[in-house]
């Protein structure tokens, strides 16, 4: 009765793939990335306007985008960092775009994800992205820094080098604290704690990690949500560890397909979008259990997973959903990208209800 | 009745759900439009500046170096520290309170403030981070290349304090620590540059200019070096090595000034002579002087003896070039070529080693007329000393030789006599050459275990490297060999060098060898026939003399000449 609804507010087809689309902050613009079929990158900015969207900025550039941030910008500048298939990250100044800001080849091969921290006012400290690339490596960034990582996670000798599918940054409650959780395609999921150095758990899903995303960023770690291969996806209670369990977690099937993302409403911790290899969207809500940590039979505090409920499922697209944006500003507004070449503007309304 | 009632309901609930879903987005996408027009009019107001908030103080960059942190941190203990001392007031001290004067607080608050927005920009401390983290580098790298030069790996600390130099190119110690590492590859024009950019960076700095004054002198800038030391002597007015350095390159610029005098002497004649003079160190002196004196050596000492072959005029040219050589050693008297040659020209060994021993004493009397003072003369002998200590064993080679002939001679005199004087020798020479006819296997052999015996081919073609130039002392050597160990001591074939040499060493002192017998095992040498294919038309001349003068004396069937010839390839 009280279901949140979904709806399609605009649809706009464009000739090039889509790989990221992210709301600007404190506008009602959005960046969309992508590649065009001849290997060059795509970079518009759109504007939601009167039920329509128009498109400000257009530009073409030499290597194909994969993904993109604000979140280490400041709320003045702006300032578009993004990961390109040839490994380089560059942050692009939208006022003019014609060179970045800053550029470094960051990693050998495709820089698959990117997440920032310390900018737009959300979390503690120095401003700082971290990169997740297909050589395996993980680097960790500060814009102030030219041309090398102030910090680089990456295989011991030997190992295999595993292809980094997502990164996410977390825990940066204060100027010091501050976590890095990578995905990898064979399902290990890693948390490197980037005050110490070192890593603080690791664990694996069994299914490649998808996408990795803090409930919130800027608080102590709270909920992990990561999203894999087979339809599945976990969502980890990152309060209490426990010293050989470590985090106590709920996982759940859905979409029927490759759980692609998840991303929780910024109004609203608790209630998170996941999307799908299918086209479509699911709507979550999560509940805490009555207390969130117990007492192992040895006396060691153990985390207690609460429960997922799914309050709204809709199809949007044959195709998968490869981006997912709330609009930090705009309650219940958000814009999705999929691989049929769409940008969708959506609505979702009863937010505030629930 | 119940069953129709309940999908109404249901029906009704749903259209209202619909209606309410509608007017919800309805509401929602007004709402939007609102919100489309108000975020517009923040974001302008974003972009003209007006919405501050921008956080100012943002902590330093991850994982740079530790110390920057430190520092950091000191900087922002101390903003605050200042504050409470003068301005915390308990909440309770009323009577404080009282005497507080607002305005002036809220003065230096603002003083304050200014402060930070002028001096605390993130940039420059940035920065100031930088360099001090590119500072701890230089000294990490400088560290290295301490290292690297104690162990002597001298290439990699050199590696190491450029390294550092680009790091930090204000630290006058790196530059002069490469120097020091320069120095001891013997790069001294390097070092010097080195240290000059060194003194320039830190003007204070004694090692550098003590490092300078080394290279400069190593170069033959004394005066230079002279100053540098002195420079040294004004910043640390007891530093040793400053002193004696100063008094030594006085002496030497001393020697110099009146040095021309010999010089220019030696110049006229051949500018080669010239770096024995120059080396005022021990280590740079040996490599100067040994490499062109060699190449005189070989140049003129080759020509004599091959002078059969060669045509009249160049036989006028090297008699000439002879007799100069004759007169520059005559003069200076004191290279090891000097001693080769007089071995070629004076048949008598011995007078050789009178000279030799004489020279150094000549050379010596030669300054001491120049230069009163002790000291000078310890400079000059020394050197002429150590030169000849080289030719020192050549000359026993020589002795040995000349006693080794003595000794066959049945003890008519004691062998360590011959070395003594000229007198002697000569009466050894007188020997041998009446021993000659009578030398035979037994005898020879009985020599030779006094000789170094040329028991292998290698033994014998290092002497024969040495006793080539010297036809004489060649010949006492060949003759002692027993002509059935020629084919054993050539080996596998002849050199055609060797054989020419010897053939023309035969030639000197045709009667004193069973030329026969030495011309017969020549052949029996394995290839020999090989060899005697390229003898040179002149060369075959001198075998076929060789012969005649065999044939002459009637001792061999000509039979037996003729197969000898026919193996020369006459």
């Amino acid at each position: 009765m009280d279901k949140p609804q979904i709806i399609l507010h605009i649809q706009k087809p464009v000739n090039y793939t889509v790989f990221d689309a992210k709301w600007i902050p404190c506008s009602a613009k959005f960046v969309a990335l992508g590649n065009y079929a001849r290997g060059t990158g795509a970079l518009q900015i759109y504007e939601v306007s009167q039920g329509d969207v128009k498109i400000v900025k257009d530009v073409e550039k030499s290597k194909a985008f994969k993904c993109g941030t604000f979140a280490a910008s400041s709320l003045q500048n702006r300032h578009l960092a993004t990961g390109d298939f040839s490994g380089k990250l560059q942050i692009w100044n939208l006022e003019s775009l014609e060179l970045p800001v800053y550029s470094a080849q960051g990693h050998k091969e495709i820089i698959n994800c990117i997440d920032g921290v310390g900018g737009l006012g959300i979390g503690e400290g120095a401003p700082e992205l971290v990169t997740g690339s297909r050589d395996g490596t993980v680097k960790v960034w500060d814009p102030r820094q030219k041309n090398d990582p102030v910090a680089t996670m990456e295989p011991g000798e030997g190992e295999t080098k595993r292809d980094c599918w997502t990164v996410a940054f977390g825990d940066s409650f204060s100027a010091e604290d501050r976590c890095v959780a990578a995905g990898y395609d064979n399902g290990d999921i890693k948390l490197f704690d980037l005050r110490n150095m070192a890593l603080k758990w690791e664990t694996n899903v069994k299914n490649g990690v998808c996408c990795l995303e803090f409930d919130r960023k800027d608080i102590a770690m709270n909920k992990l949500a990561a999203a894999t291969l087979e339809a599945k996806f976990h969502v980890f209670d990152m309060r209490t560890q426990h010293p050989t369990k470590g985090f106590a977690n709920v996982s759940e099937k859905a979409h029927k397909s490759t759980v692609w993302l998840t991303r929780h409403l910024p109004q609203n911790r608790d209630v998170f979008m996941t999307c799908g290899g299918n086209g479509s969207l699911n709507l979550w809500k999560y509940s805490y259990p009555s207390a969130r940590s117990k007492k192992d039979p040895e006396g060691v505090e153990m985390g207690v997973a609460g429960t997922v409920d799914l309050l709204q499922n809709v199809v949007m697209s044959t195709q998968p959903v490869s981006s997912f944006d709330w609009s930090p500003d705009k309650m219940g507004l958000s814009v999705c990208t999929s691989f049929d070449q769409t940008i969708r503007v959506l609505i979702s309304t009863k937010l505030n209800t629930l | 009745m119940s069953k129709v009632s309940k999908h109404e309901e249901k029906m009704i609930n749903l259209q209202t759900q619909m209606r309410q879903n509608q007017s919800e987005l309805q509401n929602y996408l007004a709402d939007l439009d609102n919100w489309e027009s108000d975020i517009k009019k923040k974001e302008e107001k974003l972009k003209s500046g007006d919405a501050g908030g921008k956080g100012s103080n943002l902590p330093p960059v991850r994982n740079t170096i530790h110390k920057k942190k430190l520092k950091k941190k000191k900087k922002e203990k101390e903003v605050p520290s200042d504050k409470p001392r003068t301005g915390k007031i308990s909440g309770f001290d009323f009577r404080a309170w009282d005497q507080f004067d607002v305005e002036k607080a809220l003065e230096e608050v603002d003083k304050d403030e200014g402060k930070k927005e002028t001096s605390s920009s993130e940039y420059e401390t940035d920065e100031e981070w930088e360099l001090e983290r590119k500072k701890h580098l230089a000294g990490q790298e400088k560290d290295k290349g301490n290292d690297f030069l104690k162990r002597g790996d001298i290439d990699k600390a050199v590696e190491a304090y450029s390294k550092g130099m680009d790091f930090d190119p204000t630290n006058a110690i790196l530059p002069a620590n490469r120097a020091m590492a320069l120095l001891k590859q013997q790069k001294f024009a390097a070092a010097e540059l080195d240290c000059t950019t060194s003194i320039s960076l830190d003007p204070m700095y004694v090692k550098a200019y003590l490092r300078r004054a080394t290279a400069r002198s190593s170069l033959g800038k004394l005066d230079e070096a002279v100053a540098d030391f002195n420079r040294v002597l004004d910043l640390e007015p007891s530093n040793k090595q400053a002193k004696t350095e100063i008094e030594r390159l006085q002496k030497e610029l001393k020697r110099e000034d009146e040095a021309p005098v010999t010089t220019t002497l030696t110049e006229d004649e051949c500018g080669r002579v010239k770096p024995i003079y120059k080396p005022p160190e021990e280590r740079s002196k040996k490599p100067l002087f040994r490499v062109p004196i060699e190449e005189i050596g070989i140049e003129t000492a080759a020509r004599p003896a091959p002078s059969a072959d060669q045509s009249e005029l160049a036989k006028k040219i090297s008699a000439k070039e002879k007799e100069d050589f004759e007169k520059l050693f005559v003069s200076s008297a004191s290279s090891p070529a000097g001693t080769k040659i007089e071995e070629l020209t004076t048949t008598k060994p011995a007078l050789v080693n009178e000279r030799r021993d004489m020279a150094p004493e000549d050379r010596a009397s030669d300054t001491k007329k120049e230069i009163p003072g002790h000291d000078k003369i310890k400079q000059v002998t020394t050197p002429v000393k150590a030169q000849a200590s080289q030719p020192e064993s050549r000359l026993e080679e020589q002795s040995r030789s000349t006693s080794r002939d003595t000794k066959h001679k049945s003890g008519s005199e004691s062998s360590s006599a011959t070395v003594s004087g000229p007198k002697v020798s000569a009466a050894s020479s007188l020997a041998v050459s009446s021993s000659s006819e009578r030398t035979s296997s037994a005898d020879t052999e009985g020599a030779e275990d006094k000789l170094s015996p040329p028991q292998t081919s290698f033994q014998f073609q290092a002497d024969f490297k040495q006793l080539k130039r010297k036809p004489e002392s060649f010949f006492q050597y060949f003759q002692a060999i027993p002509p059935d160990n020629y084919p054993k001591l050539f080996g596998q074939s002849i050199d055609a060098d060797i054989l020419t040499t010897i053939l023309k060493t035969l030639a000197l002192h045709p009667e004193k060898v069973d030329l026969y017998s030495v011309l017969h095992s020549l052949t029996l040498v394995k290839r020999f026939s090989m060899t005697a294919m390229f003898l040179s038309r002149k060369e075959k001349q001198v075998v076929s003399d060789l012969i005649d003068s065999i044939s002459k004396t009637g001792q061999r069937p000509d039979s037996e000449l003729n197969s000898l010839r026919k193996a020369y390839d006459l």
